[in-house]
């Protein structure tokens, strides 16, 4: 048992060295590998004009902050509100659509913490008259994990939890309850140019205010989505 | 030859396409003779209804699920409303083919019986056919549950009711409809829609 413990110990130590090591290996922040040490620049002779600076060999300087922008669409969950909407006339709700901005900054090259202000609807349209509308705006706070694989590709995975207001809107009348919001999904980052990438990711929102107006019913704007969005390291 | 071939096959298939329209695809022939939602006020009662048996302080507008979602709620016993019926329409009315849903939730142990006036608009050939139908709809407490019922006729048409002719067609509209609520406790009603259904003939044409 003790020479166990002292396995675990000594492995322990072995990854927080190396871990140390990756953490301040310079590099891009897609990982790529360090440059090779510089040549000694030969001294300059006397009168000689300075030369340029060196290009910075590192597209990617380590980032202070990220700005990620994502459009999204996935399928609603069937709840006892939609059935009721049925039932009234309204048409099946089909898709949540929405966008969000999330502000991340780096705690280290893989971990980062921020927030995201997400925007999210559906509608229920109805062949006899005027549709119900519903909208929901919530501010998360949020972290995710980054592992790159190649300088231009990076897996992403993140959590997140917070809560806003969803807004109903049926027959020009707005019911407006408070909902908690959670998220967790999967974030492929592609590249394309110094400080910019673009990114699909696949995640489950919870966005749902439970028992509304007392009704007992559900008012989701809840579901799988899958987004596209663009994503700015500075 | 060959041109010939394509022409009588160009033909069978033009003749198969009309064939389907002309012969619908199968599915049953709906005609709404009424659809009440109760959503705009006049009063203290949903426009067009009025209270022709009770309290004043039984049968009152109230909102549902949502505050732009509204229905007549109905309390106590011997509580009656009447409300508007429809524009007069052509439709072949069967045994059974008049249809009623309605939306709403009650108490346990009340039960709301719909009757609607059924009139033909004009008739010719001598006095119009008019009667009354009706179904008693027994609404649980849950608002996703709506209730189905066939009305059916208290007393038969001229022509000797529905039970002796496979179809009444002609001209008809909805003169009214009651709804009759007993039971000591509330119902709140948000929609009531009065079909007429007839089933898909078996040969879909």
């Amino acid at each position: 048992m003790e020479m166990t413990a002292q396995r675990l110990a000594a492995l322990i130590a072995v990854l927080f060295v190396a871990g140390s090591a990756l953490a301040q290996a310079p590099g891009d922040e897609f990982g790529e590998t360090p440059a090779p040490a510089a040549e000694p620049t030969p001294q300059r002779a006397e009168g000689e004009p300075a030369a340029e600076p060196d290009a910075d060999p590192d597209p990617d300087p380590d980032p202070s902050v990220a700005l990620q922008l994502a459009l999204s669409l996935g399928p609603t969950t069937e709840e006892q509100l939609d059935e009721v909407m049925a039932s009234l006339g309204y048409d099946r709700s089909a898709s949540v659509f929405g966008g969000d901005l999330t502000v991340l900054l780096p705690l280290a090259r893989w971990l980062w913490v921020g927030a995201r202000a997400q925007l999210r609807a559906r509608g229920w349209t109805r062949d006899d008259g005027e549709g119900a509308f519903a909208f929901g705006l919530a501010l998360l706070a949020e972290a995710e994990a980054r592992l790159a694989v190649s300088p231009s590709l990076q897996f992403g995975l993140y959590v997140g939890g917070g809560g806003g207001l969803i807004s109903m809107r049926l027959n020009e009348a707005v019911d407006t309850p408070a909902a908690p919001a959670f998220v967790a999904g999967g974030r492929v980052v592609v590249r394309i140019a110094k400080g910019a990438s673009v990114f699909g990711r696949l995640e489950y929102d919870y966005f749902l205010a439970p028992d509304f107006n007392d009704s007992g019913f559900d008012l989701s704007l809840s579901g799988m989505a899958f987004a596209v969005g663009v994503e700015v390291r500075r | 030859m060959r041109t010939q071939t394509g022409r009588w096959t160009a033909r069978a298939a033009l003749a198969v396409v009309l064939a389907a329209l002309a012969c619908g695809d199968g599915a049953p022939i709906i005609q709404n003779l009424v659809t009440e939602d109760f959503e705009v006020l006049c009063g203290d009662l949903p426009c067009d209804w009025t209270l022709i048996e009770g309290d004043p302080a039984q049968a009152r507008y109230v909102h549902t699920f949502h505050s732009g979602e509204h229905g007549i709620e109905l309390t106590g016993s011997d509580v009656t409303v009447r409300g508007p019926g429809g524009t007069p329409q052509p439709v072949q009315i069967s045994f059974g083919s008049i249809q009623g849903r309605l939306v709403g939730v009650c108490d346990s142990g009340n039960q709301l019986t719909v009757r609607i006036g059924l009139r033909q608009a004009f008739d010719a050939s001598g006095p119009p056919i008019a009667d009354t139908l009706e179904a008693d709809f027994f609404p649980s407490d849950d608002w996703n549950e709506t209730d189905d019922r066939t009305l059916t006729a208290s007393s038969a048409f001229r022509d000797g009711g529905f039970g002796t002719t496979p179809f009444t067609s002609g001209f008809f509209r909805v003169t009214g409809v009651t709804i009759e609520k007993s039971g000591g406790g509330s119902c709140t009603i948000s929609r009531l829609i009065i079909d007429d259904i007839l089933p898909a003939r078996a040969d879909g044409c």
